[in-house]
């Protein structure tokens, strides 16, 4: 791939990852509005609980609906649009129950399980599972040009993507009838002691809970792996493109090499790279230190700069190597302060 | 020091904040100095997709680090439970048990601190790297959430007894990590306001990261966001650090570490480094 732009026009959803405190919301925003600017309708969807994209935007929040920013563009975008949205989770899910419920009665049931609030509160892969929910609802149902997803953050990257197919085993219907319908079979002995033991260990008030919470999504499962399934189609649709955001640290390599064995095995689309806040272009030559700090910062600069320059070394030969197609590869500069308006992030933009 | 000193007289150490601020090199920093003056340590993760599951290395007579997982935690705390060998193993092996402790949510969450706090029975001290802000506070909502759940259960006495711990302020200390930039800086606070929910009496440690050199120049008002010169990178990176760790730290009393020059360094070599930040040069 020989230019971003070729990359923007070429694809309809673009999801970045990254560890955390990478910039990955920035550059997020950042491939956004060079989308407007290419005159394309973009919607940027961020799953970010510290709320940066709306931080950098200088707004206090955004909402579960796409909220148009294109007015905030400074340059003018030829007939380009630029909206952002938040997915409220939580609200999202009540959503899903209530489409999925046959009766209000059910879903009502559902609600007031000891077991479902929990579920619904941790991260279980309910709010995976509703963000690409969402982004496919979008994607399909609504007239963006280009739709970028912004993961959040976790120590391994694509987790994110498994956590809807182990809610998915929740629903397989061989282990749930086989815990729902025990009077229907002649247990085994084995069987009956694990559950009496299962008993003891947790009190009867989880049991009932359990079952209770398990009838109630059994009776969801087949529009719930419907849904599960169309996701999936997006996701490894020629539609889609994978980017990744990293920082230039000495221990990037190994997690780079992981990250694309995971992508590759599981068949997404690895499109573009980005490495963000080098500092390699930083000129350290007319720079006599005075003082001993100075001195010391002037070699941590040069430190940091060998190390990147090595880094960045390794990664490149290592995609060469490993990848059939080339993904778009750029270095970002280190920025010299937070982005604090839609000027900053035009600037971001320019270096992609 | 002081601060060191005071985290170093509780039997829990629990490390969070956001990726990528150095948590891991830290607790093994810390890890190592606790191991250096006799003291019999445990240091923790969860979950590491680069270690084998339940891995168990000895660094040294007095440290060891152990990869906590699910399935061999999960087993461990059976037998504790069960006590009969036979029936636990016949217990854990069950496809449908497997299946349940998959699929309950957070209970993934509790069996991995369940395998942190009964350890306590085998160390003197235990530390703990947490794997991400979101990670660590769903685990410890998890003894809150079973506490609910396993009413009149075994297995809801150790949820309280866990919680319990955590929030004693002699017995554990919690510890965020954060970069001297805006982002980490939010995020730990953040991270400090849930513990604060969770454990109101056990108010948490700061550990400020990768402080630059402090530099004299003047702030500018219409900076570049990309600039060209380094001395002029540095001196509004210097500049901005300490607006920033003033204004959202306020006056909190933090530990500080300066940024290492790791360039050719053994990972060994800066955990030293770090270690004598940490704990000064003389043990």
């Amino acid at each position: 791939m020989n230019s971003i732009n070729n990359l923007l026009q070429e694809k309809e959803v673009i999801i970045t990852c990254g560890t955390g405190g990478v910039g990955k919301t920035t550059l997020s925003a950042a491939l956004g509005i060079q989308g407007a600017r290419l005159g394309k309708k973009v919607l940027v969807i961020t799953i970010d609980p510290a709320k940066r994209l709306a931080t950098s935007l200088g707004l206090k929040d955004l909402g579960d609906s796409p909220v148009d920013l294109t007015s905030f563009l400074t340059e003018n975008p030829n007939s380009g649009e630029f909206h952002a949205l938040m997915p409220d989770t939580h609200s999202t899910f009540d959503d899903f129950l209530r489409k999925l419920a046959q009766t209000p009665e059910q879903e009502e049931k559902l609600k007031q399980n000891e077991i479902f609030k929990i579920f619904t509160k941790e991260f279980s892969g309910a709010n995976e599972y509703m963000a690409l929910q969402k982004l496919n609802k979008i994607v399909e149902e609504m007239d963006f040009d280009l739709v970028i997803l912004d993961t959040p953050p976790s120590r391994d990257t694509l987790s994110f993507f498994n956590a809807p197919n182990l809610l998915n085993r929740f629903f397989e219907e061989k282990h749930i009838q086989k815990f729902l319908n025990p009077a229907n079979k002649v247990l085994s002995f084995g069987m009956n002691k694990v559950l009496g033991i299962l008993e003891k260990l947790t009190g009867k008030g989880f049991m009932s809970n359990f079952i209770e919470f398990a009838i109630a999504l059994f009776d969801l499962r087949i529009a719930f792996t419907k849904e599960l399934k169309n996701v999936e189609n997006l996701l490894h649709s020629e539609r889609v493109g994978f980017c990744l955001v990293a920082a230039p640290s000495s221990d990037l390599a190994p997690d780079i090499r992981h990250l694309v064995g995971q992508l590759n095995e599981k068949g997404f689309q690895f499109s573009s790279f980005f490495i963000n806040r080098c500092v390699s272009s930083l000129n350290t030559q007319d720079w006599t230190p005075m003082e001993k700090n100075e001195k010391e910062a002037l070699e941590l600069i040069e430190d940091i700069q060998t190390q990147e320059k090595e880094t960045i070394e390794e990664i490149f030969n290592f995609l060469q190597s490993n990848q059939n197609t080339e993904p778009y590869f750029k270095k970002i500069p280190q920025m010299s302060r937070d982005i604090h308006s839609m000027e900053d992030l035009f600037y971001v933009a320019h270096h992609l | 020091m002081q601060l060191v000193q005071e985290i170093q007289s509780k039997k829990f150490l629990f490390i969070g904040g956001k990726g990528g601020v150095g948590k891991t090199l830290l607790s093994q920093a810390f890890a190592q100095g606790y191991s250096d003056q006799s003291l019999k340590t445990l240091h923790i993760e969860f979950e590491s997709p680069f270690r084998k599951p339940g891995e168990e290395t000895k660094i040294n007579n007095f440290l060891t680090s152990i990869n906590v997982c699910l399935e061999p935690a999960f087993f461990e705390y059976m037998e504790m439970k069960i006590k009969i060998p036979r029936v636990a193993q016949l217990f854990a092996k069950n496809k449908l048990i497997q299946y349940l402790t998959e699929a309950t949510p957070g209970f993934r969450h509790l069996i991995l601190l369940g395998k942190t706090w009964h350890s306590q029975h085998h160390y003197d001290r235990i530390i703990v790297d947490m794997a991400s802000t979101g990670y660590g506070i769903a685990m410890f909502h998890s003894t809150r959430n079973f506490a609910t759940l396993f009413r009149g259960s075994p297995l809801k006495e150790d949820a309280d007894a866990i919680h319990d711990t955590l929030s004693d302020v002699k017995e554990t200390a919690h510890l965020i990590i954060t970069l001297p930039e805006e982002m980490p800086l939010i995020e730990g606070q953040e991270l400090s306001q849930s513990l604060h929910k969770l454990f109101p009496k056990n108010p948490a440690y700061w550990l400020v990261n990768r402080r630059f050199p402090e530099i004299q120049g003047e702030k500018k008002n219409h900076l570049p966001l990309f600039l060209e010169s380094a001395k002029d990178y540095a001196i509004q990176r210097s500049i901005q650090e300490k607006l920033k760790v003033n204004s959202l730290l306020k006056n909190k009393d933090h530990i500080s570490i300066p940024w290492l020059k790791t360039h050719l360094k053994t990972k060994n070599k800066i955990t030293d480094e770090l270690k004598l930040h940490l704990f000064g040069g003389a043990h």
